[in-house]
């Protein structure tokens, strides 16, 4: 029992060090969207990866498949999932765990990713990203979720830390302890949204600054950052159409200081600006981890 | 609860809104509620990225236009789509709106691998009413015009698009 028990410490170990310490340093890029796809290519030299979202290329016509093969031609490609539903207690949905896994074989990427959420439940799909409880129950889920998607795809798996609309009833931990937590049950290296951590923080009250300690930073692979909107009650909302505030950055270059951060990404899905500007933000992040 | 029927309740909550009428966990009613706007939001986007002249046309009534058309729960933005242009065959401001709805909807029925041959009939120019809006050009005085369009998919192939206007050259997409 015990032999066993070290073997399989082993292998976390081994499996932590393939993510944290052997993935490539990717550099700072973008998440992929259409509309900028001929100032990409004209920016080449100044975009050094790319993030594409691989729900967009399910079931996807030839055009799309091409386009896929074009950036990949050009670019390192990491893909991003929005709907595996990691978090759910009725489970992965096995299509749509294949549909990944055969995107993951076409691209061959040093490390893939999803959230530390669901989004389906009780037959109903979402249509977002939903925080999960902060529970043990909800950690041991998202555990044997993550296995099972591990013997469909064996690149490495990164898991992302979401906005929380609110905490969801029954929390037995506070946020940095959850993602600690669940990364380390998981055995996951972490997408590190540092725009979520700190509308979070905003919304719930929190001072980000305070709790920076807490957070299981050895374990950041990669970032996301991004800007959103202010609401009227002074909540932060993550909607990706606005440039990243200061203090995005002072926490992207906390990131950089105390984790081995292999590649940052720059978020943004509406109210698309000149690409000139996302060039900015990428060299503003660059900036801010030097 | 476990979580399963945590994730369930929320699940119906965030998607339903007789659900949400009915009951909400004690001291979360305006948290859920918000973040059931935040899901109509989105929903509003996405339908727009898959129809986005006929979005550019209805503007802000696109919103409720919208609201008459999403099924609950969300069965998907695709879905939401078809269901708007669904909406839309009975409108009649502009005139074309229907047309053009269902003419941008062909290419989303078309959005998948399998091969694809589809012919469709309008009467009004709708391929050249969507060239003109996606140059960002105003169309207030196009009149009627019996229009054929065509798309076809070979298996494995890419998707063409051929139109003929009456009284115009026919055009390849």
């Amino acid at each position: 029992m015990l032999q066993r028990r070290r073997l399989r410490g082993r292998r976390r170990l081994r499996r932590l060090r393939r993510i944290v310490n052997e993935a490539p340093r990717l550099g700072v890029g973008l998440s992929y969207r259409p509309s900028f796809r001929a100032e990409l290519f004209a920016a080449r030299a100044r975009v050094d990866f790319l993030e594409i979202i691989a729900d967009h290329y399910f079931d996807a016509p030839r055009e799309k498949l091409d386009e896929l093969d074009l950036l990949a031609a050009h670019f390192p490609l990491a893909p991003h999932g929005l709907d595996l539903s990691l978090g759910s207690a009725e489970g992965l949905d096995p299509a749509y765990l294949d549909k990944f896994a055969a995107l993951v074989d076409r691209l061959d990427p040093p490390w893939w990713s999803d959230h530390i959420a669901f989004t389906r439940a009780g037959g109903v799909s979402i249509g977002h990203l939903a925080a999960l409880p902060r529970t043990q129950e909800a950690i041991d889920t998202l555990a044997r979720n993550v296995e099972q998607a591990r013997r469909a795809i064996s690149a490495p798996l990164i898991l992302e830390n979401p906005t929380e609309a609110f905490p969801a009833p029954g929390a037995e931990m506070d946020e940095p302890e959850f993602v600690a937590r669940a990364l380390g049950a998981c055995d996951c290296g972490w997408l590190c949204d540092v725009t979520n951590i700190l509308t979070n923080a905003v919304n719930q009250g929190h001072d980000w600054r305070a709790e920076l300690d807490r957070w299981p930073w050895p374990r950041a692979v990669q970032a996301h950052f991004a800007g959103g909107r202010i609401a009227r009650d002074g909540r932060w909302i993550d909607s990706h159409d606005r440039p990243a505030p200061p203090e995005v950055f002072d926490l992207l270059g906390e990131l950089s200081r105390r984790g081995a951060l292999r590649g940052i990404i720059l978020e943004r899905d509406e109210d698309m600006p000149a690409f000139g500007d996302l060039l900015a933000e990428l060299d503003r992040a660059r900036e801010a981890i030097a | 609860m476990t979580l399963a029927e945590t994730q369930a309740e929320l699940a119906r909550l965030f998607t339903m809104r007789a659900a949400r009428g009915q009951q909400a966990p004690d001291g979360l009613t305006s948290e859920i509620e918000r973040f059931a706007k935040g899901l109509i939001a989105k929903r509003r986007l996405d339908v727009a990225k898959w129809l986005p002249l006929t979005a550019k046309v209805l503007g802000p009534a696109l919103g409720a236009q919208l609201r008459e058309a999403l099924a609950e729960p969300p069965p998907g933005a695709r879905a939401d789509a078809l269901a708007l242009v669904a909406r839309l065959q009975t409108a009649r401001e502009p005139p074309w709106i229907g047309e053009l709805a269902a003419y941008e909807g062909e290419f989303l029925r078309a959005w998948a691998p399998q091969a694809r041959l589809a012919l469709r009939f309008y009467r009004w120019p709708v391929p050249r009413i969507a060239e003109r809006l996606a140059a960002g050009e105003a169309v207030i005085d196009d009149a009627p015009s019996p229009t054929l369009a065509l798309w076809a998919r070979p298996p494995g192939g890419w998707l063409r698009h051929w139109w003929w206007a009456y009284g115009g050259q026919a055009r390849s997409v």
